[in-house]
């Protein structure tokens, strides 16, 4: 999965699950924790999202804010998670 | 005896033993006792002094601690600021009561003093930007330092939290308000040296007064817990087995995300000899869920504003099946009295309802820049109703102060900030609450046909309040309901957010 596709899922699900698709402005740089768009538990939620999503194990040691403060970084992580990010173009 | 003593007399008793953990570093009360003598040495010759107030802006650290033991030690006053706030609302509360000295990072320094207050001395725990550098202490002595004599009514720390009006205020805290409920604590819970105390709540939050200083008089351990690692519940739960954490105090809600997300329930063996609990109700199956599965650890439901400490306790000895609501909060503890009175003035029987009141020694000094509270009984807000055997039930509140994952929220703070927005002509701030979401809904009418998007209001919000505080959804509006006498209709727009939430919680 390429990574523009990767961004276009978390989106996708950030603007469902969260925003209610009152998403307009919604970019890769938007500050999800910042602007509290995320929290604790929303963070807890994104993790088995991603999991269940993309087939990836975040292990214990990954889930830090620094790799959810916006879009950019979550899909970062998460191709750093698949097939080593073998497949991905676009990055 | 003041409140610095604590760690002085545990410094003395046992030098060696483990007082602090962070996650960079640990010190031994030997070490942490002689950090702050030069800390408190560093600020004296910044120009503190007894009476000042010196604002604390840090992450959880071993420093932020040991700062706060240094201003104490020079009769000052410290201010622990939660450092997820926008340095606006950090501003305001300098000038609020008028800081002469900040610790911070140099980042937090350079951001938030400004021309002016130029005056404000600043020490940073890391060694660039201006002013007092950590580098810099060493120049200080470490032995002992006579500072001047604090009295038991002189204040000791000032805790900020959300003001109805619009501007956070100020809650005075006492050497003697914040020894009372500790010397309680500890005798209660059996605090010894051999304890480990985990530090959840940030530092500028009231649990955190608890855990410090209940570790601190018994010579106890003090793990603390970064403000990062709430967003990790399997982290926690694996810290309390790797730390070897003997007593837990949080809000329900961080203990909920480590038994639904955190794997809490399904460990073989906890360390845990104590959970207290306390800064909301634990919603009933979730508190029953966690006392069946670890049931020799003692669980402790601790109740009080911050404007009174920890002043009525409860300990839930079994659960009954058929219960639906949250433990009580349970009776007066402290050495406080507590009651609670009807709308005409008389004592609650038992089965009656009432505003909960307190008088005591717990109860706050006053609001910084406000009259002193004097001994007058202070009125909690919160509607109570007493129970044939004794104990506080929790009814609700009886204003528009809310509490969010135990942070306390007055919507006139949220719809103050809102009001300042240039498209938004009025606003109303209503909370939908179910076991596990707490929602602040923003009812908006707009200026002429301009309306903001919802990022928008959340970026607007974020500049000006702290996370906790951010609008979790907007609905715009025409017009805002209004009662028969002109007042908005709060309860209707609550009854509207709260079917809204139901027909999506349904759908999912």
């Amino acid at each position: 999965m390429k990574q523009t596709e990767i961004l276009d899922e978390l989106k996708g699900y950030i603007s469902r699950e969260v925003l209610d698709g009152k998403d307009v402005g919604l970019d890769e740089s938007t500050p999800l924790l910042e602007w509290g768009i995320i929290d604790s538990m929303g963070m807890a939620n994104m993790v088995s999202f991603i999991q269940n999503r993309f087939h990836v194990e975040i292990p214990d040691d990954m889930i830090l804010p620094e790799h959810f403060i916006n879009l950019s970084a979550l899909s970062n992580l998460v191709v750093s998670l698949t097939m080593g990010g073998n497949d991905i173009s676009g990055s | 005896m003041s409140l610095k003593d604590l760690l002085v007399l545990s410094a003395k008793r046992t030098p060696d033993a483990l007082a602090v953990k962070g996650p960079d570093e640990s010190l031994t009360y030997g070490e942490i006792d002689r950090l702050a003598n030069r800390i408190a040495r560093a600020l004296d010759d910044s120009g503190v002094r007894k009476g000042d107030r010196v604002g604390i802006w840090l992450d959880k650290s071993v420093r932020a601690v040991a700062a706060m033991q240094g201003v104490l030690r020079l009769g000052a006053a410290y201010v622990p600021l939660d450092p997820l706030s926008p340095a606006y609302r950090v501003r305001s509360i300098i000038q609020d009561c008028d800081m002469r000295a900040f610790v911070s990072t140099a980042k937090g320094a350079e951001t938030t003093l400004t021309d002016s207050n130029a005056n404000v001395a600043s020490l940073c725990t890391d060694n660039t930007g201006q002013g007092l550098s950590w580098d810099d202490l060493q120049s200080f002595s470490d032995e002992p330092f006579e500072g001047p004599k604090s009295g038991e009514n002189d204040l000791a720390f000032i805790l900020y939290t959300s003001g109805s009006t619009g501007k956070p205020k100020g809650v005075c805290i006492s050497n003697l308000n914040a020894l009372a409920f500790i010397e309680w604590a500890g005798d209660e819970i059996k605090v010894n040296s051999d304890d480990r105390f985990s530090n959840h709540a940030p530092f500028h939050f009231d649990l955190s007064v608890l855990d410090l200083y209940v570790a601190f008089r018994a010579g106890a351990s003090v793990i603390l817990i970064p403000d990062m690692l709430s967003y990790a519940p399997r982290r926690l739960v694996n810290l309390i087995q790797q730390e070897e954490v003997t007593i837990w105090y949080s809000v329900p809600s961080a203990l909920i995300l480590m038994m639904e997300q955190g794997g809490l329930l399904e460990e073989q063996t906890i360390p845990l000899r104590a959970i207290l609990f306390a800064g909301e109700p634990f919603p009933i199956k979730h508190l029953r869920r966690l006392y069946e599965r670890w049931s020799a650890v003692r669980f402790l439901n601790l109740y009080g504003p911050t404007e009174t400490n920890v002043c009525t306790f409860y300990e839930v000895r079994g659960i009954k099946k058929d219960r639906t609501k949250p433990v009580p909060i349970g009776r007066g503890c402290s050495g406080d009295r507590v009651w609670a009175v009807k709308d005409d003035g008389t004592e609650t029987k038992p089965g009656e309802e009432g505003e909960l009141m307190v008088s005591g020694p717990t109860v706050m000094l006053g609001y910084w820049g406000h009259p002193a509270h004097g001994d007058k009984p202070y009125p909690t807000g919160d509607m109570v109703r007493l129970e044939k055997d004794g104990n506080y039930d929790y009814v609700g509140r009886r204003d528009h102060m809310v509490k969010v994952r135990g942070h306390r929220v007055e919507l006139g703070e949220i719809e103050a900030a809102l009001g300042g927005h240039t498209d938004i002509h009025e606003v109303a701030v209503v909370v939908s609450s179910s076991d596990m979401n707490t929602r602040l809904i923003a009812f908006i009418v707009c200026n002429d046909n301009t309306r903001p998007t919802f990022l928008d209001i959340k970026r607007h919000c974020a500049e000006r309040l702290p996370r906790y505080m951010i609008v979790d959804d907007v609905s715009f509006l025409n017009e805002l309901p209004r009662t028969r006498n002109g007042k908005v209709d709060r309860l209707k727009l609550k009854q509207d957010a709260e079917n809204i939430y139901k027909k999506k919680d349904d759908i999912k």
